[in-house]
């Protein structure tokens, strides 16, 4: 269950999102917090229209999606500035392509364990080739160890948003 | 007089010919059985990865934490998120395989005939898993390769055992586990489907026979397979529950916890005929008379001649071929054994030359296909010496091929490719040779 005290308006997260993550726990008060939930998606029938809904995860097995959820607030009395939001990927996972999302932030990857993060189309990994010389090739999702969300703008005390990404369990 | 018919394979038809007795023919090795278990090697080859190949295992813990860095005033601060952990359950997922993509080919009444089935756990358990062969109804039919069989005879006592690793193929002494133990995520075993197989069927009659695997607690099945049961109600935070992840088979439904496959037996058998025949040669009074001008028939009377003539058919069209191994004749006491096969002649039986040489009492010729005896007669003494026939008493032995070296009227043939003793379908041998009415 989430905490109300995170229920901010602005966390009206969307339209269908149920805000019932597991295990939900408060930082440290003051400053810039996070909330960190975990839910997968499912297709209910609502008056007969499908809707797409964010649920806690239940049961869940390899190849599952899970989809990792941040919410993030200046609880301060100050605003905050250069705000990043950083999350490994979980291990047995894999991030799915194109899954992050972040309103007003941009976001970068790593490949190397979050020393250095880049545009996804600036990523390589180190490979072989068919000879067995080493040589590189273009990173894809499952190859990132790290998303990074960098706000663009400063967050002002009360503000808040989240940033969400999808994994599938392997 | 009897004759005895050592050949191989079925006793479907035998002859009674008046005035010789009762043929019979006893026990019949057929050629064909080399199809049925030759397979097993695939297990390992099925053990590719497949879509959940490695799949995170059961009860481990997936945790995800985020940080966030920010600046206030110039001073950088960094706060964790609270950490968010699930457990992964138990995916019940299995494939049954048949393996080989070919029926397998039985006799009619062989005893421990065996399809070959392979089963993998594509889960994220270990598990165990309870098997169920079954003989299905007439009419139900499998496809195997380009060929779709359908039922029309049960197979009988259908059982299910796994292979024990110690010799690839079914071992009845070896291979006699009814369940699978301790199947690790990812692995396969290889199951065979043991059937016999009723007397009375034809070519081409197929029993059609399936392999259910149910999925069971691991460790269970040493004592009593303790069947896994899906978590039907709500996750249990912290805890492994059960999720049937599997799709239907050929015999169950998807999500049951259980797979299964088809395979087929299909009947392919020779179809052997003896026969013996019996022609008056030469009598002492009429000779080898034709009939012609001057001579008279010959006679069955003492002194005469006869010729004996013992023919072994496997049908054309037949399903396979047959293995013969001896044929035994035992000429009564009235009778006494030619050693040199004379022809006869207008002035004499016992003084005629003989049809090929002295003490060549035999004849061997061979009807259809392409040995070697099919292109010239070849002769035999009856002596108790080295070749394929010998003369004991009254008992006549023919050698067919029942021995791994040794003479045989019907040796291997590498080329055009016959084996010792085969008798393709479509093809003839018969013994030529005479006995002297005392």
């Amino acid at each position: 269950m989430v905490n109300s005290r995170f229920l901010f308006a602005m966390v009206a997260l969307s339209t269908a999102l149920l805000a019932t993550g597991a295990q939900a726990q408060t930082s440290p008060a003051g400053g810039v917090q996070l909330v960190n939930v975990a839910q997968k998606e499912i297709e209910v029938d609502e008056g007969g229209k499908k809707v797409r809904k964010l649920v806690d995860p239940g049961k869940m097995v390899p190849g599952d999606e899970v989809v990792y959820t941040i919410t993030y607030a200046n609880k301060g009395a100050r605003p905050a500035e250069r705000v990043v939001v950083v999350n490994p990927v979980p291990q047995h996972t894999r991030m799915r392509t194109s899954s992050a999302e972040g309103a007003n932030t941009e976001i970068a990857y790593s490949v190397d364990g979050g020393k250095t993060y880049a545009a996804p189309d600036k990523l390589t990994v180190s490979t072989k080739d068919a000879s067995g010389k080493a040589a590189t090739r273009p990173a894809v999702a499952a190859d990132f160890t790290h998303i990074r969300w960098t706000l663009k703008e400063p967050l002002a005390p009360g503000a808040g948003g989240f940033v969400r990404f999808r994994t599938v369990i392997q | 007089m009897s004759t005895r018919f050592f050949a191989v394979g079925n006793r479907k038809q035998s002859a009674r010919f008046p005035s010789l007795g009762r043929v019979r023919m006893i026990s019949l090795l057929q050629h064909c059985r080399q199809h049925t278990v030759a397979i097993l090697a695939l297990g390992a080859a099925l053990a590719s990865p497949s879509a959940w190949a490695a799949g995170t295992a059961s009860g481990v813990d997936i945790t995800n934490n985020a940080s966030v860095t920010y600046s206030v005033n110039s001073v950088s601060q960094t706060t964790p998120s609270n950490s968010v952990t699930f457990k992964v359950d138990n995916v019940v997922r299995l494939t049954v395989s048949e393996s080989g993509s070919s029926a397998t080919i039985v006799v009619p009444n062989a005893s421990a005939q065996v399809t070959t089935f392979t089963v993998t756990n594509n889960g994220n358990t270990t598990q165990d898993y309870a098997l169920a062969a079954a003989n299905l109804a007439n009419g139900q039919t499998v496809t195997l390769g380009a060929n779709t069989y359908t039922d029309n005879f049960q197979a009988t006592s259908c059982s299910a055992y796994v292979e024990s690793g110690t010799n690839a193929g079914y071992q009845a002494g070896q291979d006699t586990a009814t369940s699978i133990s301790n199947l690790a995520a990812d692995g396969s075993t290889t199951v065979y489907v043991v059937c016999n197989i009723p007397s009375g069927q034809v070519n081409n009659d197929a029993a059609v026979v399936s392999l259910t695997a149910t999925t069971a607690n691991a460790a269970s099945c040493a004592t009593a397979c303790t069947t896994t049961t899906e978590t039907t109600g709500a996750d249990t935070p912290g805890s492994v529950d059960v999720v049937f992840g599997d799709v239907n088979g050929s015999d169950d439904s998807s999500r049951d916890g259980k797979h299964s496959a088809r395979d087929a037996y299909v009947v392919k058998t020779a179809t052997l005929s003896i026969s013996k025949t019996v022609t008056a040669l030469c009598d002492p009074f009429n000779f080898n008379g034709t009939g012609g001008a001057g001579f008279f028939a010959p006679k069955n009377v003492p002194g005469a001649y006869v010729r004996y003539a013992i023919t072994v058919a496997n049908a054309a069209g037949s399903g396979a071929s047959a293995t013969l191994t001896t044929i035994g004749d035992v000429l009564p006491a009235a009778l006494g054994y030619d050693a040199h096969l004379r022809q006869g002649s207008a002035s004499a039986c016992a003084a005629s030359n003989p049809e090929s040489a002295l003490n060549s009492g035999f004849k061997l010729v061979c009807t259809g296909g392409t040995r070697a005896c099919a292109s010239a007669a070849v002769y035999y003494t009856g002596a108790s010496d080295t070749d394929a026939i010998t003369v004991s008493g009254q008992t006549v032995t023919v050698t067919a091929g029942d021995t791994p070296t040794g003479n045989r009227v019907l040796g291997a043939e590498a080329v055009p490719g016959y084996a010792a003793g085969e008798l393709k379908p479509g093809e003839s041998i018969t013994i030529h040779f005479n006995a002297i009415i005392q």
